[in-house]
């Protein structure tokens, strides 16, 4: 069996892969090993054709492939070895991987790691949607596959569930194709995705929103003809009084994206409930000593700008790990919480005896307007306090503290109060 | 116009008309097995829970009771020699009321006149000793330990790849619409060809009772009675192995949580009276009354970790009950009628018993001179240890290539699982025969991936490769084709 | 004199996401009070000459891939989008194509170009 030995491994080529290759190779990493289970690098940005990436790190509106070769390139320019086609199968603890690869299994030891496999989407099982099971029901991102990679058409009527940006982004794709978009289903009472998607995808062609609707049957033995949709009622149960059915050959859900995280179990990693991706500290560290993670694998980033500076810092992170200059927080580390009206925060924790600012990533639970995001610590002193003036849960927060004291014990909360 | 000529013809490829191909196929008749669906499997017979029953609860002396009852040990040979995903798991009976458990002692009464003396009653200790997730309010339970799972799709593939290695012939997509007794044997039309048969065997599950109509048999009606289901994610920290039994009622046999052979759990069923034989469609009232009375007996449950539902249609028989008849008026014709609920479990003995009724009705029993009673299933990539694997990838390179992350499933499981005979020919084919696309993601990496290996291995394009059969397409054309076909006038 | 008319819009410039319904009249737009100036700003572009820029895929001939994902340079005409989709359906890029490679110089009569958004190889090539 072939075996590689490296200073960091990276799995996963996405925009957070990249980033982190790209970052431990720049902050000294002697060997570092890109890993990537598809053809070709890129991930999730070779299917994302349309615009809105790089605003912020590059200043640039690229497509997802412009934003992706810009990285690669990078990549290739520092000598970092990139295994394609590889699947890693195995992760342990002790920083060892067994792969899958062109030619047989490969074992790969690191002295660190970089987990950046992005996530995936949430299903139509894991809703429990009801109706029969035809044909004609994918994922919006299966089916943004299917269009923009292999040139194939899922279906000429659609209906989507779910306004995250992805339903919406796909709703724009297939209209633009000439393909009938009957509606988008939104079971919340606000759009799930950016202002800007909800704009350039549904009011510029007059596509439909229907919002604190859920879809209640599914009609259709071997190809899909159609589904009912309802309104929620105050008790957020399907009004079936009011119906309406939708004659479509194509359903796509957009419900949802949960970080891939069978690694991560395998390797016994701490996962967060709010995220359902590993715990890390402002190094990136989860709570398996030398791994690390970056991007959607950790929580799922709105900008990919933001997937790219967390996975150059989690690579920095990774390679001076390597190198002995951090150590892994162990049962050092102070908690950092979500409180009231915020949904989720990454890092989970703060490893004490670093230094420089630290970047905090928030999701806010509801809309709120003219709000103030706090940090206590466990004695209720605010640490920190910022006026926002619209927060709402597509739009990721972020926050920058430029010194935060790291002392042994501390325990730190955020939260979102109205009122500014 | 296809034109078939066979001595014996078993309508029906679930479990039942499998297991009776595979004791028919030693013998030198030959044997043609339909079925309306795309795949073999059946209908009722892939959608359950998976168990094969010990026949604890089975009516007393009735013809189900001995079937199941005589079926049961013959589980865990022919597992072995066909290859086929199967275990002890054992099920556990829990009252958790005083009502429920004065039934226990009936419960206990039964199972003895059935003759499965070696169910063990339990005190409320030993359940929790052995099941700590059961519900603290459980008064005392019932060790019913040959309750057994098994992988319900494979157990009919692997029956039906064994007889068609020793000369079965199988076509799917044939629906039998017309049967007509003649002087020398059966004239069957079907939609795909006119089917020429010396005998023909009735295992048809849901439409029984419309295959003997056509032979003026109509004694008999046959309606569905769906059962709805929650496959539970194996990641849940539920840690239960036993089959998880509630006392059933006067009404019905109750919902349970059962492990699976590949690890995850079932819970389920519902038990809903429907006319419409194509009615499986799920709901979520039936859904939401799963969990609720799962729940009951396991208050962990955690109705957030699904990941996919379905539902199955008993066969209900009225007049009920199992029967197997033969008519002096109609010589040749076997009826294999009102086999519900527990036909995967009697299935093997059915399938004797089938045998040695048509020998009866004179089908000869000459013996083929060579058959195999052995079957090898594709060789699975995720249980090999590391050494075996590589040895795989020598045998396969395309084991090298994992296609489906949440199983480990390799392109050469994919190729191989369309190349068994019979082999998969559409995407839910593939999922049922190497578990690629039925993980917690559903098919989200794979998606592309299977119907791409599909469309090369049988030489067809992308828009050809269906679900499960015709109709069931998953593309419609290309990406450009609605822009090209509609504004020429831009 | 001419008539007023009333445009009804969603701000997307900053996370307030202002919904705004302005008054053009005689030339003129009037914005409700509490909208900034860079809402206003993209306020009136959206209404006087909304453009998008156009991003789809283009099928692609000897390529490692099937299609080539493409954009135009610049935004085109709002109202252009939907003819730009025709005339690109008709046609096909041949690999190697080099990101930023022009497909179409001016799409739609729009004279904005259609450039490709990705390299490809041509299909057999090993590259690592």
């Amino acid at each position: 069996m072939k075996t590689i030995d490296c200073t960091v491994a990276v799995i996963g080529a996405g925009p957070a892969g990249l980033a982190a290759a790209v970052g431990a190779r720049d902050s000294g990493a002697d060997r570092v090993v890109l890993i990537e289970r598809d053809e070709s690098l890129g991930g999730i940005l070779q299917q994302c054709i349309h615009n809105g990436f790089g605003l912020h790190y590059l200043g640039r509106d690229l497509t997802g492939p412009e934003y992706a070769e810009h990285f690669i390139d990078e990549v290739r320019s520092r000598s970092i070895t990139c295994l394609t086609r590889t699947m890693v199968l195995n992760l342990d603890r002790n920083l060892s991987m067994l792969a899958a690869s062109s030619g047989g299994m490969i074992q790969i030891q690191s002295k660190a790691i970089v987990l950046a496999m992005g996530c995936r989407e949430r299903t139509r099982g894991a809703i429990a949607l009801p109706g029969h099971r035809p044909a004609g029901i994918m994922t919006a991102g299966t089916a943004q596959r299917f269009i923009n990679i292999e040139g194939k058409l899922p279906g000429k009527s659609i209906v989507v569930l779910g306004s995250g940006d992805i339903g919406m982004i796909m709703a724009r794709r297939l209209h633009l194709e000439g393909v009938r978009v009957l509606a988008v289903v939104e079971i919340m009472n606000c759009v799930g995705g950016l202002s800007r998607n909800l704009v350039q995808c549904l009011h510029d062609f007059d596509i439909p929103l229907y919002l604190r609707h859920t879809v209640t049957d599914i009609r259709g033995t071997r190809r899909l003809e159609g589904v009912d949709i309802a309104p929620l009622d105050d008790n957020d149960r399907p009004d079936m009084s009011r119906k309406i059915p939708l004659e479509c050959d194509t359903l796509l859900l957009s419900v949802g994206l949960i970080p891939e995280n069978e690694l991560s179990r395998q390797a016994d990693i701490e996962l967060d409930q709010a995220t359902g991706g590993p715990m890390v500290d402002q190094y990136f560290h989860t709570s398996g000593a030398g791994i690390f993670a970056a991007g959607n694998v950790v929580q799922v980033f709105d900008l990919v700008d933001h997937v790219t500076t967390c996975g150059i810092k989690a690579g920095g992170s990774a390679a001076r790990f390597a190198d002995g200059e951090i150590r892994h927080w162990a049962d050092d580390s102070c908690p950092v919480r979500p409180g009231s009206e915020v949904r989720c925060v990454v890092p989970h924790r703060l490893t004490p005896g670093g230094d420089g600012p630290v970047e905090f990533y928030l999701r806010g639970d509801s809309v709120m307007r003219n709000v103030t995001l706090l940090l206590h610590n466990s004695s209720d002193e605010t640490m920190f306090s910022k006026k926002l003036l619209a927060v709402q849960p597509p739009e990721m927060i972020l926050v920058s503290l430029k010194s935060i004291p790291q002392n042994r014990g501390a325990e730190y909360t955020f939260e979102l109060q109205s009122g500014g | 116009m296809d034109r078939y000529n066979v001595d014996v013809l078993i309508i029906g490829a679930g479990a039942i008309g499998t297991a009776v191909a595979r004791e028919l196929s030693k013998f030198e008749q030959t044997l043609l097995v339909v079925d309306r669906l795309n795949d073999v499997g059946g209908d009722a017979s892939k959608s359950n829970s998976a168990i094969v029953h010990t026949g604890f609860d089975a009516p007393p002396g009735s013809l189900e009771s001995q079937m199941v009852v005589h079926s049961n040990p013959m589980f865990s040979g022919l597992c072995s020699a066909l290859d086929i995903p199967f275990k002890q798991s054992g099920a556990i009976l829990v009252a958790a009321s005083d009502q429920e458990d004065a039934e226990l002692q009936d419960i206990l009464k039964k199972a003895r006149e059935n003759h499965v003396f070696d169910v063990e009653p339990l005190s409320a200790k030993e359940v929790l000793d052995l099941e700590p997730a059961v519900t603290p309010e459980v008064k005392r339970g019932l060790l019913v330990p040959r309750e057994s799972i098994v992988d319900p799709f494979l157990l009919v593939v692997a029956q039906a790849e064994n007889a068609a290695a020793n000369g079965m012939q199988f076509l799917t997509d044939c629906e039998v619409v017309g049967l007509t007794r003649r002087r020398d044997g059966f004239t069957v039309e079907s939609t795909r060809g006119v089917i020429r048969s010396k005998y023909v065997v009735n295992a048809a599950g849901l439409y029984t009772d419309r295959v003997s109509g056509f032979l003026g048999i109509d004694d008999f009606k046959v309606h569905a009675r769906r059962g709805q289901f929650h496959v539970i994610d194996r990641a849940t920290p539920l840690g239960i192995s036993h089959i998880i039994l509630p006392v059933p009622t006067k009404i019905t046999k109750g919902k349970l949580l059962a492990p699976t052979v590949h690890g995850n759990w079932l819970i389920g069923p519902t038990a809903e009276e429907l006319e419409d034989k194509s009615a499986h469609q799920t709901t979520k009232a039936g859904l939401e009354e799963v969990v609720a009375s799962v729940k009951r007996l396991i208050p962990s449950l955690d109705s957030g970790s699904v990941i996919t539902q379905y539902a199955g249609l008993r066969p209900v028989r009225e007049p009920g009950g199992y029967h197997f008849r033969r008519f002096d008026d109609i010589p040749g014709y076997l009826e294999l009628s009102g086999i519900r609920s527990t036909g995967l479990s009697a299935s093997l003995a059915v399938a004797v018993v089938a045998k040695s009724m048509l020998i009866e009705m004179g089908m000869p029993s000459d013996r083929k001179p060579t058959t195999t009673a052995k079957r090898e299933g594709i060789p699975c990539f995720r249980d090999a240890d590391t050494l075996a694997r590589e040895q795989l990838i020598r045998s396969d390179p395309r084991y090298d290539h994992v296609i489906c992350r949440c199983e480990t499933v390799t392109e050469a499981e994919v190729v191989q699982s369309i190349h068994r005979t019979p082999g998969a020919r559409d995407i839910d084919g593939v999922k049922r025969r190497v578990r690629a696309g039925l993980g917690r993601c559903q098919a989200g990496f794979c998606g592309m991936r299977i119907p791409q290996i599909i469309a090369r291995e049988l030489g067809i394009s992308l828009e050809e490769v269906t679900k499960k059969g015709k109709g069931s397409e998953i593309l419609v054309g290309v990406t450009k084709m609605m822009r090209m076909g509609c504004h020429e006038d831009h | 004199m001419s008539a007023e008319k009333r445009h009804r819009l969603l701000c997307i410039v900053c996370p307030e996401s202002c919904e705004m319904e302005v008054v053009e009249k005689d030339g003129t737009f009037v914005f409700p009070t509490g909208i900034c100036h860079m809402g206003q700003d993209y306020a009136r572009q959206e209404i006087v000459d909304p453009r998008r820029i156009l991003t789809t895929t283009v099928k692609l001939i000897g390529g490692e891939v099937q299609m080539l994902p493409v954009r135009t340079t610049q935004p085109i005409p709002r109202e252009k989008l939907l003819k730009a989709m025709d005339q690109i359906a008709g046609i096909t890029a041949e690999a190697p194509v080099q990101a930023r490679d022009v497909v179409i110089p001016d799409v739609a009569g729009s004279g904005v170009a259609l450039i490709a958004s990705r390299s490809v190889d041509k299909r057999g090539k090993k590259t690592k």
